[in-house]
Formats: structure tokens, C-alpha cells, sequence
């Protein structure tokens, strides 16, 4: 695409425009803190679910992911594959839970669960750095959607886009992203199904109509330009290890994904807002998985050549070469629309986490009205803030995604889920696995991507394509063990924080006994261990395959 | 059994199914390559499902609609305890 696509620029500025709307129609909702930070509690399963799609179907969905399909990568379906089933793991082991415990973020969870203060503090550091290596990726691609489709410098995308998301999030709070979250999933939906079923129709595909199996006709083209398309023994089998860690512990540490719970009405809401929302996220993700077959099939029979650095546009190529411009506009406006929701999201959990956790922890006595206008504010700078951070992003939007989950994963996700499932996890067992998880997961991020060294020079055993991954399956089963051995060594928890758990499962009495077993902890130990122990096995027969 | 135990049992049931269908199935699937691959590209025309190899499809599906299933037997399931308990 070259000049300035006025078409894509109009669906654009309509699907911004709409969002601001919904800002400002959010405002007249916010009476208070509540509504501001959690609407109100009383978002329902439907809506929920819609508003979890375009959250966490970001701009990779539109620009990485064909990239690394094109490339003959069967890591990134299975990289896939496994994020949309920890929406299910999530649901399993989290949302439910932490619906009935009453707090606005994953911080304030933190916090009262393992009854610390500093915690908590600790909580919304590490999630400051999570959610700015997730949200400056997705602001880049933000930028790269005006450069490449609309014809504008990329500067202009990232201030624009930063700026217009920092706008109706400030207005309108937790209302106007949810409901502008949802008329946005409805865009990514319309914007990327639609116009896969055109493409595969037109490439004769005869089960176009159902694009996540209607490609089967492009697979020889495939294998024969790719012959290692379908293999998945390319990596050691930690690699897929790691990335069950990744994403299934990724998702419930990730505090934007976990605040979705605490707007719903009750746990019954959060749990069918999951399952609804793995439907949708699911048959995106492998409606998506078909570009990749589409876009070999087309060069193969038509002869046209894509370059290596255009294969992350490849569904804006098919879909100006196929469907036309006017389906090219909606795709980018789908695009746009899927890069603001996961910013509007993370923009929300940042400007709560700093004034509901740390200011309201640090002068407790505020009052409601106070952190009102503070949250107002607070957003507004936090906003302006990582647009300006976004100017300098990272070079490969996907890869740092990664990152933010396994972090996540590690310093949250273990001790929100021995939280919930066990009362025996103390302050300063959880204190310590959040330590050492984000610190075995944060230096390995620092030396690999900001410092450029190779894997291979933190530890042999990061061999192969993305070996860089396996970290993870280091770092979230040793922060199992180190949470699950500190606490045992520690002081259990007070009477109160223990009855709250029974009160996260919906008991209305107590007893001493539920959720305070030992066969958990320890099965959890040995798979922990053994996760770890699988690193270095089988090295001699993958590292020469890798 | 007790009711709380009924729930840690099903939890950890639902929770082992999903973990395969999103995260292990592809161990197997390595750790398994001979019986799975064997001289390639034989695998494409001995276990296809609609063109596409055996092991593609059970990722995928089993990923998409496998977890979607899993999550809502679950999560009717927990409806019944929940609504016994109140």
C-alpha cells in the first residue's frame, strides 16, 4: 500500500470516534470509585466475554502471528493454541476466586491475602513493568498500522492512538473501556473472519465457510515450500512445557486480564464470561492460522512474490489483492481497534493500580471523592507518559508480549494461585516466590532483548528457535517451590486471612480443614521439580535436531 | 465425598484435560515423533483429518473447542455446587 489510504484513515477515525463515545457515555455511569475502577460490579457474562476478546486479541493477531505462520512456524500455532486454552485454566483456577474476594486489582488481592502492606507495594511495581513492556509493544504496532496501511508516519499513530485511548479511559473509567472494549471485539470479529472466508473462497478452498478447518486443499502448497511446517520436534519438548507455564499462569498473573473479574456481577458471570470468551478468541486464532496457508497458496498459484519483511501484513496483502479496499479499510480499522482495546485495558489496571494500591495504601484516609479526581488524573499522566515511552519501542512486538506473560506468570500467577487454593501459603512465602520469580524471569529479559546477548550465553540449554522460552519453565516452577517451602517454614496465616479463602470458594462458614491438605503442595513440588529437571534431559538428541 | 473435596477432584481433573489439550499435547506428539512421523512426508497421507495432518488438527481443535467443552461442563458443574450451597 502506498500514499495515503483515505478509506482505511475514515473506518479508523470511526472506530476512535465510537470509543471516545463510549468514554464519555461511561462518564455519566461513574458516581464513584467503584464505578470508576470496577463499573459498578455489575457488568454480565455476555459483555464480559466480548470485552475479554478484544483485550486479549492485541495487534499480534493481526500483524505477528501470520509473520511467524508464513515463516513455517509450527511454535507459533502451538503458542496460540496453548494461550487460548489458559483462558479455560484461568477460569479453572482464578477467576471465579478472585470475583468473591472482593478487590478492585490483582495488588489489592495480593495485598489482603497474604495480609502485607509491602506486598502490595511490591505488587504494583511489578506490575508497572509488566504492563509497560505489554502496552509500548502494542502502542508500536499502533504506529506501524498508520505507517504501512494509512500512509502516515508511524510518530503520528503512536500519539494519536496513545493519546486518543488515554482520553476515554480518563472520562470514563471502567464503563467506557468495558463497552467500548466490547463494540470493539465486535469490529476484530467482523474485520478478520470475514474477510478469511472471501480469501479462501476466492483461492478455491471448498471449506471456506469455516475457515479454522477449510484450508486443507493449500496444505501440499505448504509442505512444499515449507516441508518442516508441521513438525513440532524442531524444539526440545520443555520449549512446550515452557509455554504451558507461560500462558496458562501468564494469563491469571497478567493484573488487565484478572481486573476483568472483579466488574462482573457474581462468579457465575466470571466464569461463563470465560467460556464465551474462549469460544470467540479460539475461532479467531484458528480462522487466523489459515492466512498463513492462504498467503503460501497465493505466491505458489499465482506467482506473486511478498517479500520477507512484508509476511507480518500478509492479511492486509490478501485482503487488498482479493477482497478490495473497501474490506481492506475494515481490516485496518479491525487492526486499529484490537491495538486500543489491549491498551485501553492495561492503561485502566496501571492508573488503578497507582492510585487504588499505592496512593490510597500510602494515605489510606482519602476520601471517595478525592480518589476520584485523582484516578482522573492519574490516567491522564500515565497515559501521556508510556505514548512517550512508546516513541522508542521494542523491535519485535510478539517476542516482548511473551516476555510480559512469562513475568507475569511467575511473580503473579503462583501466588494468586496458592492463594486461592491453598491456606497454607504465607506472606513471606509469597513475598519470596514473587522475588524470586520475577527476578529469574526480569534478568534473563534484560540480558536477552535489551542487552542482545544470545540464550545460549545465560545457559547451553536455551538452544534452538525461541530457546529463550524455556527461562519460563525454570521460573514459575521455582517459584512453586520457593513459595510452597517458605511458607511450610513459616508461621501460618492468620485465622481471618484463612477464613477468607473458604469464603473465595463461596462457603459461607469455615472449617479449618478445606484447602489446608499437604497432598497438594507436595504434588505440586514434584511436578515443579521435575518441570525443572526436564531442561537438561533429552539435551543430547534435541540440541543436534535444534 | 465431601463437598469441598468434589471440587478440589473435579478442579484438578478438568485442570490435567486442559493442560494436555493446550500445553502437552505437542510433548507427546515429540516425545512420540517415530510413531507419530515416521519417514516424512508419509504422515500427510496415512493421518489426515480434512487434508491436514492428524497431530495439526487435534492441536487446534482440541485447544479451541477441547477447552471451550472442558470450561463449560466445568463451570456447570461449580454452578450445581454453588447453588447446593446457597
Amino acid at each position: 500500500m502506498s500514499g495515503i489510504f483515505i478509506e482505511g484513515i475514515i473506518v479508523s477515525v470511526l472506530v476512535l470516534a465510537v470509543s471516545v463515545y463510549f468514554g464519555f457515555w461511561g462518564r455519566k455511569m461513574t458516581k464513584n470509585v467503584s464505578d470508576y475502577f470496577v463499573a459498578g460490579r455489575s457488568i454480565g457474562a455476555v459483555n464480559n466475554g466480548l470485552a475479554m476478546v478484544s483485550l486479549s486479541l492485541s495487534l499480534t493477531t493481526f500483524l505477528g502471528l501470520t509473520a511467524l505462520i508464513f515463516h513455517g512456524f509450527y511454535l507459533a500455532i502451538a503458542l496460540y493454541a496453548a494461550f487460548t486454552a489458559s483462558f479455560i485454566g484461568m477460569l479453572v483456577l482464578a477467576a471465579p476466586y478472585l470475583r468473591r474476594h472482593k478487590s478492585f486489582t490483582t495488588m489489592a488481592f495480593i495485598g489482603e491475602r497474604f495480609y502485607s502492606r509491602n506486598l502490595r507495594l511490591l505488587s504494583v511495581f511489578i506490575m508497572l513493568i509488566v504492563s509497560i513492556l505489554y502496552l509500548i509493544a502494542n502502542i508500536k504496532g499502533i504506529g506501524i498500522i498508520f505507517q504501512v496501511l494509512l500512509g502516515l508516519p508511524q510518530v503520528y499513530g503512536i500519539l494519536i492512538g496513545g493519546l486518543v485511548v488515554t482520553l476515554y479511559v480518563m472520562v470514563g473509567g471502567m464503563y467506557g473501556v468495558t463497552y467500548s472494549q466490547s463494540f470493539q471485539s465486535v469490529v476484530v470479529l467482523f474485520a478478520i473472519f470475514v474477510p478469511i472466508m472471501i480469501i479462501l473462497r476466492a483461492l478455491g478452498a471448498d471449506g471456506w465457510w469455516f475457515p479454522p478447518l477449510g484450508y486443507g486443499e493449500m496444505v501440499p502448497a505448504m509442505v512444499n515450500v515449507t516441508p518442516h511446517y508441521f513438525f513440532p520436534f524442531i524444539v526440545h519438548p520443555v520449549w512446550y512445557v515452557a509455554v504451558f507455564f507461560g500462558t496458562f499462569f501468564g494469563i491469571i498473573g497478567l493484573p488487565h486480564f484478572v481486573m476483568r473479574f472483579f466488574t462482573v456481577r457474581d462468579a457465575k458471570e466470571a466464569r461463563w464470561s470465560l467460556v464465551f470468551c474462549t469460544f470467540l478468541v479460539g475461532l479467531i486464532n484458528t480462522s487466523v492460522y489459515a492466512l498463513g496457508f492462504a498467503g503460501v497458496y497465493y505466491v505458489a498459484s499465482r506467482g506473486v512474490q511478498i517479500s520477507i519483511a512484508d509476511y507480518d501484513k500478509l492479511l492486509f496483502i490478501l485482503t487488498e489483492a482479493i477482497a478490495g479496499n473497501s474490506w481492506l479499510a475494515i481490516t485496518v480499522g479491525g487492526a486499529l481497534a484490537a491495538g486500543i482495546s489491549t491498551v485501553a485495558g492495561l492503561l485502566m489496571i496501571m492508573g488503578t493500580g497507582i492510585v487504588h494500591d499505592l496512593y490510597g495504601v500510602l494515605r489510606p484516609n482519602t476520601s471517595q471523592e478525592k480518589m476520584l479526581k485523582m484516578a482522573t488524573s492519574v490516567m491522564f499522566v500515565v497515559g501521556v507518559l508510556v505514548t512517550i515511552l512508546s516513541l522508542r519501542p521494542p523491535a519485535f512486538i510478539l517476542v516482548t508480549i511473551m516476555w510480559a506473560f512469562g513475568i507475569a506468570g511467575s511473580a503473579f500467577g503462583v501466588p494468586i494461585v496458592l492463594g486461592i487454593w491453598w491456606k497454607r501459603t504465607t506472606k513471606e512465602g509469597a513475598g519470596a516466590g514473587m522475588i524470586i520469580g520475577f527476578l529469574t524471569s526480569f534478568i534473563p529479559y534484560v540480558l536477552i532483548e535489551i542487552m542482545g546477548w544470545e540464550a545460549t550465553m545465560i545457559s547451553r540449554y536455551l538452544y534452538g528457535p525461541l530457546g529463550w522460552v524455556k527461562v519460563i519453565a525454570f521460573s514459575t516452577p521455582l517459584t512453586f517451590i520457593t513459595t510452597i517451602i517458605v511458607s511450610w517454614l513459616t508461621k501460618e496465616p492468620p485465622a481471618e486471612v484463612k477464613a477468607s479463602v473458604d469464603v473465595m470458594h463461596g462457603w459461607s462458614d469455615y472449617r479449618e480443614e478445606r484447602y489446608n491438605g499437604k497432598l497438594l503442595p507436595i504434588i505440586v513440588l514434584v511436578l515443579s521439580v521435575l518441570s525443572i529437571l526436564s531442561i537438561f534431559t533429552l539435551y543430547d538428541i534435541f540440541s543436534v535436531i535444534g | 465425598m465431601k463437598d469441598y473435596k468434589r471440587e478440589i477432584w473435579i478442579t484438578a481433573i478438568v485442570f490435567t484435560l486442559l493442560s494436555l489439550t493446550g500445553g502437552f499435547i505437542s510433548v507427546f506428539f515429540v516425545l512420540g515423533m517415530d510413531l507419530f512421523f515416521g519417514p516424512e512426508p508419509l504422515y500427510l497421507s496415512l493421518q489426515n483429518v480434512f487434508g491436514m495432518p492428524l497431530h495439526y488438527v487435534l492441536l487446534i481443535m482440541a485447544s479451541w473447542l477441547g477447552a471451550t467443552l472442558l470450561g463449560a461442563v466445568w463451570a456447570l458443574v461449580l454452578d450445581g455446587i454453588d447453588s447446593r450451597e446457597n
